[in-house]
């Protein structure tokens, strides 16, 4: 699945970085600098929100990435709540949407974060 | 002595008698009564045992009582519970042994116990091994019949209906023939309500525990759906996106042929997906997990939406689609999503139905409610199939032929749920060939 939105990303011109799983993801997030940071809940090795969690208890929060939005399959109102909870800037369901509409709500999120 | 003297005698013999059985008739009275009290105000086994032991030794003045329950699981009489006083629980020290290591395998027969249960019958004995076997030795019986101070043993079976659920020893510390009628009544008296005071406390544990298992087996299930929708979803996802991809792709054009059928991949996919949404939402109604976001919102505004979004697939089968509203409509406080996807449902359900015709949603205010009616012209329902409605997988019957089968039977139910949610009323009117007017109400902002 990382491939499919890595590829509407980038035929839509933007730069895109991708983390091989939860920890890689992890290190990319702490190093930052990335406007918008795609995280999903259900991850190879750190699960989503644990990552969300660690940067919350580590103080730096999410600060050296411009906005965090949840891209996952996973909809438990609870653990959308404790993603929100965490920093997250919002939560998008796979499933529930085109490659259209995932890169409307993304560019919407970039323009919300400059 | 003359005759008078003997007369006299004989009176005070009969008076002395009638006051002795008045007395255990009081004792009797008094015990039921405790009984009474105790199965209804304690609920599980082994405390209501322990307390009718300890009435009845307190109250008739006996050595021990015993009660010992058959369970089924393991084939064994188990020692529920015991009288507690200073000489038991000596007897208990010396036999080195708790109630739970005095289980008899129902098939045991030198067990007294056992006996009374096979027979249905009252045993008696004066030897303690006869109820302990094979738990202690002879010597041991001895040794603890002589602290506790116990002459005889009196088993009476527990019997419920027709099946015995275990049985109750009494101990005394004289012979059997010393008892008077009177006690022994009393005895034979108080095995029923034993019995229906263990059973009660028997089948308020039981279901206890059911439910506790039940709700472990509701939880296991909620899991297993939210983790198996995940994956059901990442591979739908993929083909939902994929095809999409090649359909809205800028090289190379599509044979029509080829966009005709990976559009159906696309509308099959998109109602899988829509499929395990509606078991999701399901389960989290079922399990009280559904969770109300209220805001105010303009409930026309909301209407143009959804018009919106299915103004091409009923323009694509002549369907006009309209809204209406009539005067000024205040807003309603609600969950703005859960609103969205109840009207989508009654939308989506009016445009399957109503193949060339007109659907209208109408909104307009109503006391303290805003009414949001979705009207169709199409083939309505007949009344057998009105009732299955809100029911849940309530698919009308002649719709799983006549329909291309799409639908889960789970939207109305949802739809239902979630306008209770919000304290509103969902209902229609229908008629088969005219049309049907579904209508739920919000409450005012």
């Amino acid at each position: 699945m990382r491939d499919l939105y890595e590829e509407i990303l980038a035929t839509a011109g933007f730069l895109v970085e991708k983390a091989v799983d939860g920890e890689d993801g992890y290190e990319m997030m702490k190093k930052g600098g990335y406007d918008l940071v795609l995280l999903d809940i259900m991850l190879p090795k750190m699960d989503g929100i644990s990552i969300l969690r660690k940067f919350h208890n580590e103080g730096p929060g999410l600060a050296p990435n411009k906005a965090v939005v949840i891209l996952s399959n996973l909809g438990q109102e609870s653990i959308i709540g404790e993603a929100i909870n965490l920093g997250a800037r919002g939560y998008m369901i796979k499933s529930d949407m085109t490659p259209e509409q995932a890169l409307s709500e993304i560019r919407r999120y970039l323009s919300e974060s400059f | 002595m003359d005759d008078s003297q003997k007369a006299i005698q004989q009176a005070n013999e009969t008076l002395y008698k009638q006051n002795f059985e008045l007395s255990v008739k009081n004792q009797t009275l008094s015990i039921l009564r405790r009984l009474y009290d105790v199965s209804l105000t304690t609920a599980d086994v082994t405390s209501t045992s322990q307390k009718i032991a300890d009435a009845i030794v307190q109250e008739l003045g006996f050595a021990v009582v015993m009660i010992s329950l058959l369970d089924k699981n393991t084939k064994c009489l188990r020692p529920v519970a015991v009288s507690d006083s200073p000489e038991i629980r000596e007897a208990m020290t010396k036999m080195g042994k708790t109630l739970d290591e005095i289980n008899i395998p129902s098939d045991y027969e030198n067990n007294l116990c056992i006996t009374c249960i096979r027979n249905k019958s009252r045993q008696m004995t004066t030897n303690l091994l006869d109820i302990l076997d094979p738990a202690v030795t002879q010597e041991v019986a001895d040794e603890v019949g002589n602290i506790a101070n116990i002459k005889t043993i009196i088993i009476y079976p527990l019997i419920l209906g027709d099946e015995p659920i275990g049985v109750i020893n009494v101990g005394l510390a004289k012979k059997v023939d010393d008892l008077s009628r009177a006690e022994k009544e009393t005895l034979e008296q108080l095995i029923g309500l034993v019995t229906l005071a263990v059973d009660r406390a028997k089948l308020y544990q039981d279901l206890k525990e059911a439910n506790i298992r039940l709700k472990q087996l509701d939880q296991l299930k909620d899991e297993f759906i939210s983790v198996t929708s995940h994956e059901l979803r990442a591979p739908m996802t993929a083909i939902k996106s994929y095809t999409w991809l090649v359909l809205n792709s800028k090289e190379g054009v599509l044979e029509p042929k080829a966009r005709e059928h990976l559009d159906k991949v696309y509308q099959s996919t998109e109602r899988l997906i829509h499929l395990v949404n509606e078991m999701l939402d399901v389960s989290r109604i079922e399990s009280g997990r559904v969770q109300l976001h209220p805001e105010s919102f303009d409930m026309r505004q909301l209407a143009e939406t959804v018009k919106d979004e299915f103004a091409a697939k009923a323009s694509e089968q002549g369907t006009e689609l309209e809204v209406t509203s009539f005067g000024e409509v205040p807003l309603v406080i609600a969950d703005r999503e859960k609103v969205h996807q109840i009207l989508e449902n009654l939308v989506s359900n009016a445009i399957k139905f109503t193949q060339s015709g007109k659907i209208t949603i109408h909104i307009s205010q109503a006391d303290q409610f805003v009414e949001t009616a979705v009207t169709d012209t199409g083939e309505g329902i007949s009344e057998d199939d009105q009732k299955k409605l809100f029911v849940k997988f309530g698919r009308l019957e002649n719709s799983l032929i006549a329909r291309s089968g799409t639908g889960s039977g789970l939207g109305l139910y949802i739809c239902k749920q979630y306008v209770e949610l919000h304290h509103g009323r969902i209902w229609f009117v229908s008629e088969a060939g005219k049309g049907s007017t579904f209508t739920f109400n919000l409450p005012l902002s």
